[in-house]
């Protein structure tokens, strides 16, 4: 049985949809699932533009989804310092700090989390995110007041599926062969739309690829998404024929 | 009659034990002359005297150097909590909410908006589904911003929605001088896309600008803000960082007019619709020109928080949490 996954980012790119200042297209890509030559799974995700493009605030770049073939590994939560609510991992444990409990709401300054030792310590104090940030960002995407109980914030959903291009054919990541920057995700706002039952509003990434939330517990269900899968990531100038 | 005797005697009995000579006891209730401190938020009345909430959600009602009613716990005000104030002729708003529901350590809040006069009278109430990040007053009746709607709190306590957010961010309200509405919102820390969302202030679709403030921490107060026929916007570099700049707008075109540099500045305050004044330095600015006008002084050289004026007074607090009366130290 063979199976892979194909990543078309330019399918859904229109002349149209060109950004006003730039020769970068942007829109929808499309992800097939195939199994024994046959597509068992289609949906849309949204990649990056189809050339680089400079944020004018200053922002991260817009890079384009890179092209080439890769091997997946096993999803799994992700974090980094590059992005400010991505420092923690989707899912870990927050709660008010037991002294500011009966505080009254803006007097409130931190919130804690649990460390994987199992010990809490302050994000305010390990990631500049003050209670107010923290409980304003939850408004935002869940318009419920107050702080989650867990981490929901990181702007790369629950998990990852990172890649790496299999330079030996091994299926396996050897020490040359170090992991794309650029990788499967949700974002939270789509987490958040997806829970409150809104329509999802799929956004072009910095490079990566954005799924929708529902596509990736599908694929997610269907082993697509599993170390060892292999990946085809197709021009922007492709489009997927069946 | 003969218990309310008892309790004035027990209490001026009681002062009397103490030796406390801010303590004076008028129709039953405790009374002290010393400013309150640990304060969050003040409101300024008609008539000079302050309504004051402290960390500790309590409030009293007094005048600055003089006498000070008891604390009254803020639920009193059927509040859980207080966001902000606004003054009008009636009273003062008190602007905040309300628990709505608890899950385990977690509480959700719903809005509310109450109307207290200085005598301590609750005058008129409005509830809401969430609580409002900004207000203003026009014609005595508050519009606010939860961030996702607007709404009309109207004297005969019933409450309008009047719009819904449409933009990634949310949104903050600004009346301009015919009670329109100028709706903005702050550029956000978020892995959003940014070239697809629009972040600044528009007012229907008359005009709109891209800003460049950033949603923040507690440290922060960066929504642009109304001071008399102008719109002032902050400019940032980037998520938690000082305002480097001002800009003047006009609150009717938007049409930029001026904009000056400015360091070190994380707040900046509108002082009677006729100058700004900069948190830290507690310098002012002449509008529309922006140029630097007076010293003031707020509890010594505090960092101010907010302040409130009503005619020829302005109150201030700190950030530390004292109030006092904002006084230009000299001319510049």
């Amino acid at each position: 049985m063979t199976e892979s996954l194909h990543y078309y980012p330019g399918h859904f790119h229109k002349a149209s949809d060109i950004i006003p200042g730039t020769t970068s297209s942007g829109g929808g890509g499309l992800l097939v699932f195939i199994k024994n030559g046959k597509a068992v799974h289609q949906s849309e995700a949204w990649g990056g533009y189809s050339k680089k493009i400079t944020d004018p605030a200053g922002g991260a770049d817009y890079t384009p989804t890179p092209t080439g073939r890769f091997v997946l590994e096993n999803p799994a939560a992700y974090r980094t310092s590059s992005w400010l609510m991505s420092q923690i991992k989707w899912g870990t444990p927050i709660k008010d700090v037991p002294s500011e409990r009966n505080l009254a709401e803006d007097a409130k300054t931190d919130v804690w989390y649990r460390l994987s030792s199992g010990k809490w310590a302050s994000v305010s104090k390990d990631f500049g995110i003050d209670r107010k940030f923290i409980a304003k960002t939850y408004y935002d995407l869940y318009q419920l007041k107050g702080i989650p109980k867990t981490w929901i914030f990181n702007a790369f959903g629950p998990v990852a599926i990172r890649y790496f291009r299999d330079l030996n054919g091994n299926k396996k990541r050897d020490k040359n062969e170090p992991l794309d920057g650029s990788m499967f995700h949700t974002t939270a706002e789509n987490e958040a739309e997806l829970k409150l039952g809104k329509t999802i509003d799929m956004t072009n990434s910095h490079g990566c690829i954005h799924l929708n939330p529902a596509d990736r517990a599908q694929l997610t269900g269907m082993k697509a998404f599993r170390g060892g899968m292999d990946l085809v990531i197709h021009p922007y100038n492709k489009k997927y024929t069946p | 009659m003969i218990n309310a005797m008892k309790v004035i005697h027990n209490i001026l009995f009681v002062c009397f034990l103490l030796t406390v000579t801010n303590c004076v006891a008028v129709t039953g209730t405790t009374q002290h002359n010393s400013n309150p401190s640990n304060i969050n938020h003040i409101g300024l009345f008609e008539n000079g005297k302050l309504i004051v909430i402290g960390k500790d959600n309590k409030y009293q009602i007094g005048k600055f150097n003089g006498i000070w009613s008891k604390k009254f716990p803020l639920q009193k005000t059927g509040l859980d909590f207080v966001n902000f104030t606004l003054s009008s002729d009636k009273g003062v708003f008190l602007i905040g909410g309300l628990k709505h529901k608890s899950e385990e350590t977690l509480v959700y809040y719903r809005g509310r908006t109450v109307l207290i006069d200085n005598d301590n009278n609750l005058i008129n109430k409005w509830d809401y589904d969430s609580t409002f990040n900004s207000a203003e007053l026009f014609n005595g009746d508050v519009v606010g911003s939860t961030g996702n709607n607007i709404y009309r709190l109207k004297k005969d306590g019933k409450t309008d929605l009047i719009h819904k957010r449409n933009r990634k961010t949310l949104i903050s309200i600004v009346l301009d001088e015919n009670g329109n509405t100028i709706i903005c919102n702050p550029r956000t820390a978020r892995k959003v896309n940014t070239l697809t969302s629009k972040f600044g202030c528009y007012k229907g679709s008359e005009w709109d600008f891209n800003g460049r403030w950033y949603d923040s921490t507690n440290k922060y107060h960066t929504e642009p803000v109304r001071c008399g026929k102008w719109l002032i916007e902050p400019v940032q570099n980037g998520f938690n960082k000082d305002i480097t700049g001002l800009k003047v707008r006009d609150l009717n075109t938007g049409k930029l007019i001026n904009e000056r540099t400015v360091s070190g500045v994380n707040r900046f305050l509108c002082i009677n619709n006729k100058s700004i004044i900069v948190n830290t330095s507690l310098t002012s600015y002449s509008l529309p020109d922006l140029k630097p006008a007076e010293s003031f002084s707020c509890h010594g050289n505090e960092p101010v928080k907010s302040i409130m004026n009503f005619g020829e007074l302005t109150a201030c607090l700190t950030e530390q949490g004292n109030i006092g009366k904002l006084e230009a130290k000299h001319k510049k």
